[in-house]
């Protein structure tokens, strides 16, 4: 029996109203879908289509002034295991496996890590070789999670650290010339974009576009890495020798002002970082530009080239030490207390003898003394090139705290802060014929633009090359009859001035440490060196004649055989001498 | 009388049009066939170019890698060790100058 045609058309009526709800429904959902959240879908997507990955340029070498590297980069694998997306046993064990022969570990010692880690992912292995992990990067195993990084590797050791610094995990140079020269060193990184499957891979025929990195630029140093090694070795033996708290070497062509060694105690072992340990914050300074110092009597030298060029003095010129020179109320002593009346102005070098330090520079007065003290650079950086340079200070007549005192106690360098880079450079003036040069470190930029030179620089004038050449002569001396004759070189004629200043106490005033030091040249009379050696609170002598001069004379005499200079036949008959 | 049917013969294709027709699809699986031939060859060449493109970066990595140890083993450290190891040198510890008359000519 049939139904009746009204409840029929009702039913009906139901479910066609019934799809019209489930259609609006989806077309409401799709809409949705389609348009308000139609942004975000296609930048889900796109990511996962498409695949954008940075290409790590190569960074930089820093090679000596011969070429041979000090540091360089190499491309390694830091191998970690993140299983948190990876649900299958057979999965994990298969990446384990493959991850242990990888690293040539047991399948237990990397199982042992992963147990051992609190949480993913799990850190396996960094340094690992590039062509050793290449395989297992490629094979793209589920959980193995393959990152490059650029490890660099200092061929010749900690050699220069202070000087070289260092770079951190994301390539960044974080001190020395790694980072003041980071944008030389680093280059610029390269893109690649390339449409992927659904397992990652990149589609053969697909959209590819890839920008290649740009590599760092190399640069080479004015520093040569024999004279580097033989100053770092005479300086390490010598702060043990003399259980001193440190010290610092320079080794500068007075010429150009090219730094050919630059050597620092203590100072950082680059083949074993910890960033984590306080302690090697304290040891990444550059102790040779950024540290202050009195320069003691090696500033003799200063005051007496200063009164020979402007005329006051001359090195045979006399004065007569009777005593104890009584200033403003305060009396000034010689180092060992003793008196030789008369005496010549060579003579006041060779015994660095306080008194007449203070008799010349009355002879030369405050404005002309201050003068030359500016014009030889100190109180002002080098414009070396490199941060964290200290200008050291003194107070001229114009400074308010200035007292007629500070002029005596200036001119044998107490009174007065310098660095030692500060301290060679003008020294390297006085006996180069009287042009103080801008020091440098850097010889050249080698980068894929091209090349870029760096040329000597004249800062200014400041001695003439007659007084220069009496300088010159009369640090010899000193050399030969001086306080300093440790620093004498058999077979060679050389010329220096040794120098012992008070440390300045935490407390304030003056210590009982010291600071021992020496500055020089060789060979005489055409200066190949200049040389400052420098030791911190020698505890067996405070002496610089005795400390630091023995220093000298074993770099130089290195230096010496190393440039293949013959002996002078005059300084042979003189070592000969009965 | 007896009607007699006309049959209407069947058009035959002329042999012009045969041609065409056969030039037409002859074209046409070549035409395909050369794009089957050159999406390989663009897939082959992807590929080897992808290939060429890493091979080249473990190129440039392994002349990295053995630029390190060139560079370590002409250090100046190992220099000294092997001099000292295998050549039994050690330190000067003083030096003789000899002198020699400039003038003084081999015989």
């Amino acid at each position: 029996m049939n139904q009746p045609a009204s409840v029929s058309s009702w039913r009906l009526g139901f479910v066609l109203l019934a799809f019209a709800a489930c259609t609006l429904a989806l077309v409401v959902r799709i809409a949705y879908l389609q348009i308000i959240q139609h942004d975000e879908f296609i930048r889900q997507a796109g990511e996962t289509h498409w695949a954008r990955e940075t290409i790590a340029p190569q960074r930089g070498a820093i090679r000596d002034r011969n070429g041979h590297p000090l540091a360089l980069s190499v491309s390694t694998w830091e191998v970690s295991l993140d299983f948190s997306g990876v649900p299958s046993r057979e999965l994990r064990a298969q990446a384990v496996e493959a991850v242990a022969k990888t690293l040539s570990q047991g399948r237990d010692e990397v199982e042992g890590k992963l147990a051992a880690a609190p949480a993913p992912p799990v850190h396996i292995a960094e340094k690992v070789e590039f062509t050793q992990g290449k395989g297992l990067a490629e094979a793209a195993l589920p959980g193995v999670v393959m990152q490059e990084r650029v490890h660099r590797t200092y061929p010749e050791g900690s050699l220069g650290a202070s000087l070289l610094g260092f770079v951190g995990r994301d390539r960044t140079g974080l001190t020395g010339l790694e980072a003041d020269f980071d944008r030389d060193l680093a280059g610029v990184p390269g893109a690649r974009v390339f449409e992927r499957d659904s397992v990652g891979h990149p589609i053969p025929l697909g959209y590819h576009a890839a920008t290649p990195p740009k590599a760092g630029g190399d640069l080479i140093l004015t520093i040569d890495r024999y004279l580097q090694r033989t100053a770092e070795r005479e300086l390490s033996a010598a702060v043990t020798r003399h259980r001193a708290e440190g010290g610092t070497i320079i080794v500068m062509e007075p010429d150009t002002g090219a730094i050919l060694a630059l050597a620092s105690r203590p100072t950082l072992d680059l083949r074993a970082l910890d960033l984590a340990d306080s302690k090697t914050v304290g040891l990444v300074r550059n102790r040779a530009i950024t540290d202050e110092y009195e320069p003691g009597s090696t500033f003799k030298v200063i005051t007496m080239a200063s009164a020979l060029n402007e005329g006051a003095v001359s090195p045979e010129m006399t004065h007569n030490d009777s005593g104890p020179v009584v200033k403003y109320g305060r009396a000034i002593d010689n180092w060992d207390r003793v008196h030789y009346g008369t005496q010549t102005m060579t003579q006041v070098l060779v015994r660095s003898n306080n008194v007449g330090a203070v008799w010349v520079a009355d002879r030369l007065g405050p404005e002309r003394f201050y003068s030359y003290v500016e014009r030889f650079g100190f109180g002002k950086p080098t414009y070396l090139g490199l941060s964290g340079e200290a200008p050291g200070s003194y107070r001229t007549p114009q400074h308010p705290a200035f007292s007629p005192i500070d002029l005596a106690a200036n001119s044998f360098g107490q009174g007065i802060t310098v660095t030692p880079l500060q301290m060679i450079t003008a020294i390297s003036a006085a006996v180069n014929g009287g042009n103080l040069m801008r020091p440098y470190v850097i010889q050249q930029i080698e980068s894929p633009e091209g090349v870029r030179r760096f040329q000597p620089v004249v800062t200014r004038r400041v001695l003439s090359t007659d007084t220069s050449r009496k300088v010159r002569e009369m640090m010899k001396v000193v050399a030969e009859e001086g306080t300093s004759k440790k620093a004498d070189v058999p077979g060679f004629f050389v010329g220096v001035k040794t120098g012992t200043a008070s440390m300045i106490a935490e407390t304030g005033g003056y210590g009982d440490a010291t600071i021992a030091s020496i500055v020089g040249f060789f060979p005489y009379p055409e200066p190949r060196a200049a040389v400052l050696v420098k030791l911190d609170h020698p505890k067996d002598s405070p002496w610089g004649s005795q400390v630091a001069a023995p220093v000298f004379a074993a770099l130089a005499r290195e230096a010496l055989v190393y440039w293949r200079i013959p002996p002078s036949q005059g300084a042979l008959a003189y070592a000969n001498r009965p | 009388m007896t009607a007699i049917a006309h049959i209407q013969p069947i058009p035959r294709m002329s042999l012009r049009a045969g041609l065409a027709a056969f030039a037409f699809v002859a074209i046409l699986v070549l035409g395909t066939g050369l794009l089957l031939m050159e999406t390989s060859l663009v897939t082959s060449a992807g590929y080897d170019n992808a290939r060429l493109v890493e091979e080249k970066r473990a190129l440039e990595h392994d002349t990295q890698r053995l630029e390190a140890e060139v560079a370590s083993l002409r250090s100046l450290d190992h220099v000294e060790a092997e001099a000292r190891s295998k050549l039994g040198m050690v330190n000067a510890t003083s030096y003789l100058y000899i002198q020699v008359d400039p003038n003084l000519k081999g015989r």
